[in-house]
Parts: structure tokens; C-alpha cells; sequence
């Protein structure tokens, strides 16, 4: 604050004893009234200072004009040429699509080209290996497990109506036959596979390990259908003199 | 030439009205041409960054604002692509520094060559004072008082509170009055 009179200079020596010039607080507040009129109370407190400041009415004579001036630099003029230059620039250019129409547009694309369903073939085998592991790799462990597996006990008790038991035994007799090629085709399967333990080279190949499993699942099969095929087969006659008793063998093989 | 209701400009833009677009750039490019100056020294780079923006905002016309926000937004978007722009330039190549005669010209509406000389020199005076002060309050003047948004909109703008942008313009103003004061000092004007 420049003082500008004798009282003027009392109450500078008496401010900067105390608070200090109140300039700052007053330009702040000439700064804002283009936000924001002012209220009366400020109003006659800035005017009270601004008539013994020169330094702020200097300031506050400035500001309306500057803000003036400030809104004429709102635009500018780029050059002659700079609206053809624009209008070349976006001729023919199509419009830009939302990200959800540009991926929509690209897997589209994609999906039309004919080596898509061998890319995705390949990806979710990619996928299935990293999950899983090598697929080829459970058929060896599938074969350990399968031997685990315990075959159940069936016992079935057929009532025998008249009528139902000859379709009965020639059903019984063709799946008996079925089931004597299937028991004679895993034997086969299985020597040979018994026979090509031996060979390492043999036993690791994936052949070999699909062709146990089958045996195994084919053996499985068998010893589950084998009650039910016996319940089926027509009971032998028995021997003249009643059946044999359990003593009766004991008694032979004395 | 009269000017569209902007809300029809607008519309007919995103229509694909190739009049409509040429009257859009007409009408915008001082605007957006003073913004890239306020954000880049060189005259070349702001006339790059202003068609630049205006190419980003063909490809994009079906995503405008509504007319009634869309200055504040052409600002934002041309705040946007100015700052992509200073970044890319970091990266590419020093900034050159362009002597203050070459700066921008001002859309000059006075009569006579003396008052024209005069507003020059006052803007230049002004732009020279602007260029003395903190990005920050520069950035608030030229949204605020320069491009006339509202205090909300340069609050959205900048991520900053409305308090906090009026405190700050209200400082801003003090600071640009005391630099064109010293200036005019300096240079023997009133």
C-alpha cells in the first residue's frame, strides 16, 4: 500500500505493526467479482481501500478491461486455407464406430475367414492341454484305475411263467454266443498285449495303452454280464437220484 | 451469414451433411485454434492440433454432446488431444521456441490501421502477460474467462472443485492485472 496522505501514512505504520496491508486480501477479492458481484459489506470495504491505495485502483481499473480482453482472444484465425485444408482431411472418411461396433466388427471379420474354425481348434486344444495336461497321457493311468475296479456280485432269481421261458432261453442263448466271441476276442487282445510287455517300445506307444484299456473295459464288461447271462441259462437237468449233495462229493473225493 | 441454431448444426452433422460439417468447422476453428494456442507455442503445431481435433471429431460425430454442453465439451475434447499431442512431442522432439512476433493473430475487428496496431500490441502485451503465468492459472483463465465456461464446467474439466477454481481465478486475474501492469511498465504503455 502507497500511502497518498498523512492519515495514510498512520494507518500503514499501524498495519504493518499489526496485520500487514490488506492489498492482498483486496485484490482477491476484486479478482473474484467477476464470479461473484459483491456483497455491500465488501463493497464499501474494497472502495475504502481502493481510495487510499493507488496500487490497488491501478489494479481494479485494469481488471474489467483485461477481462475484456481476455474474451476477444476466445478466437482466433488460423489461416485462409485451414477449413479447406480440414475439409480434405475428413472427405470420405467414415465415421468412427463405438468400441463395441469396432470388436463386434473384427470378430465378424474373423470368423469369416475360412482357417477361423482350425485357429479356434487349435486354441481351446492349446487351452485344454494347459488346464488338463496331455490328454493321451490319462489313457495309461485310466488302465491302472480300470484293473482297480472290482466287478459286482449279481445275483438274480427269475420267475420262470410259462410261456416267457423259451424266448427267454433263445435270447439267453444268442447273448451267450455274443458273449463267448467277446470273451474269445479280449483273450486274443490280451495275450497279445501280454506278449508285447516285454517290448518298451511297444508298451509306451498310445496303441497299446487304447488297446488295454479296451481289453480291460471288455473284461469289465464281461465279468458285470456274466450273472446276468448265467440267471438266463436254462438250469441242468439233474442227474437221476436227486442233486448232488455237498457230502455226496466228499464221499467221492475219499 | 447467419448462424444455425446449434443444436440443428449438430444434428445435421451427425446426419452427414457435408454443408452442415463445412459451417461446423467454419464456426469452431477460431475457437478451437485459439485453444491449441493457449496449450502449444508454435504456430504450425496449434494449426496441426486444431485439425487434428477436428478430424477426431468427424470420425466421431455420432458420439457429440448436446448442444447445450457442447462447447465445454469441444474444450475438453481439444484439452485432450492437446495434452496427447505435448506428449507425443515430448517423446518425438524438443519443443521449439517461437519468437513472439510470429504468435497467433488475433480475429481483429477494428476499423482503422492505428487501432489495430494499437489492439495488437495490447493482445500481444495481454498474450505475453498470459504467458508469464503458472500452467495451471493459465489453463483456468483460458477456460474460465477466455472460452467463457461456466464454473462447473472447468471444475469437470480440470478434476478439480468448484471452490477451488473460483479461488484460483480469482488469483489468476490479480496475478495476469500485476503482470500487465509490469509489462506496460516495461514497455511504456498505460
Amino acid at each position: 500500500m502507497t500511502p497518498t496522505g498523512p492519515d495514510d501514512a498512520f494507518v500503514a505504520d499501524v498495519l504493518a505493526r499489526t496485520s500487514g496491508p490488506a492489498c492482498a486480501c483486496a485484490r482477491l477479492i476484486l479478482g473474484g467479482e467477476i464470479d461473484e458481484p459483491l456483497g455491500a459489506p465488501e463493497r464499501a470495504l474494497v472502495d475504502g481501500h481502493l481510495e487510499h491505495c493507488a496500487e490497488c485502483r491501478a489494479l481494479a481499473d485494469t481488471l474489467p478491461s483485461l477481462h475484456a480482453e481476455l474474451r476477444a482472444l476466445a478466437e482466433r484465425d488460423p489461416d485462409a486455407g485451414f477449413t479447406a485444408r480440414v475439409l480434405a482431411a475428413t472427405s470420405g472418411r467414415p465415421r468412427r464406430r463405438a468400441w463395441h461396433e469396432r470388436w463386434a466388427a473384427r470378430w465378424a471379420a474373423a470368423a469369416a475367414r475360412p482357417r477361423f474354425a482350425w485357429e479356434v481348434a487349435y486354441a481351446l486344444t492349446l487351452v485344454l492341454v494347459l488346464l488338463v495336461g496331455d490328454p493321451l497321457r490319462a489313457w495309461d493311468s485310466a488302465a491302472a484305475r480300470l484293473h482297480a475296479w472290482p466287478a459286482p456280485t449279481l445275483e438274480v432269481r427269475l420267475p420262470a411263467p410259462p410261456g416267457v421261458a423259451n424266448a427267454g432261453r433263445r435270447v439267453t442263448s444268442r447273448l451267450d454266443a455274443a458273449y463267448q466271441w467277446l470273451e474269445r476276442r479280449t483273450e486274443a487282445v490280451t495275450m497279445l498285449l501280454s506278449s508285447l510287455r516285454g517290448d518298451e517300445t511297444a508298451r509306451s506307444s498310445t496303441w497299446y495303452a487304447i488297446a488295454d484299456v479296451t481289453s480291460r473295459w471288455a473284461r469289465l464288461a464281461l465279468s458285470w454280464t456274466r450273472p446276468l447271462v448265467d440267471a438266463f441259462r436254462p438250469a441242468p437237468t439233474e442227474p437221476p437220484g436227486g442233486p448232488v449233495r455237498s457230502s455226496d462229493h466228499t464221499e467221492m473225493n475219499r | 451469414m447467419a448462424d444455425l441454431d446449434l443444436g440443428v448444426l449438430i444434428a445435421r452433422c451427425q446426419a452427414g451433411d457435408e454443408l452442415a460439417w463445412e459451417a461446423f468447422v467454419r464456426r469452431f476453428q477460431g475457437r478451437v485454434y485459439a485453444l491449441a494456442c493457449s496449450y502449444l507455442d508454435d504456430r504450425d503445431e496449434a494449426r496441426d492440433l486444431a485439425q487434428e481435433v477436428f478430424v477426431r471429431l468427424y470420425e466421431t460425430r455420432g458420439r457429440w454432446a448436446e448442444a447445450e454442453g457442447f462447447v465445454a465439451w469441444l474444450c475438453q475434447v481439444a484439452r485432450n488431444r492437446a495434452i496427447d499431442y505435448q506428449r507425443r512431442r515430448r517423446v518425438r522432439q524438443p519443443p521449439r521456441v517461437v519468437p513472439e512476433e510470429q504468435g497467433v493473430q488475433v480475429v481483429d475487428v477494428s476499423p482503422g490501421p492505428a487501432e489495430q496496431f494499437e489492439h495488437r500490441s495490447r493482445h500481444r502485451l495481454v498474450q505475453a502477460a498470459l504467458a508469464r503465468l503458472s500452467t495451471l492459472s493459465r489453463e483456468i483463465l483460458t477456460l474460465r474467462d477466455v472460452q467463457e465456461l461456466s464454473v462447473r464446467d472447468v471444475a469437470t474439466l480440470l478434476g478439480i472443485p468448484a471452490g477451488t477454481v473460483k479461488s484460483r481465478a480469482s488469483r489468476a486475474r490479480v496475478e495476469l492485472a500485476e503482470e500487465v501492469l509490469a509489462l506496460g511498465r516495461e514497455q511504456g504503455q498505460p
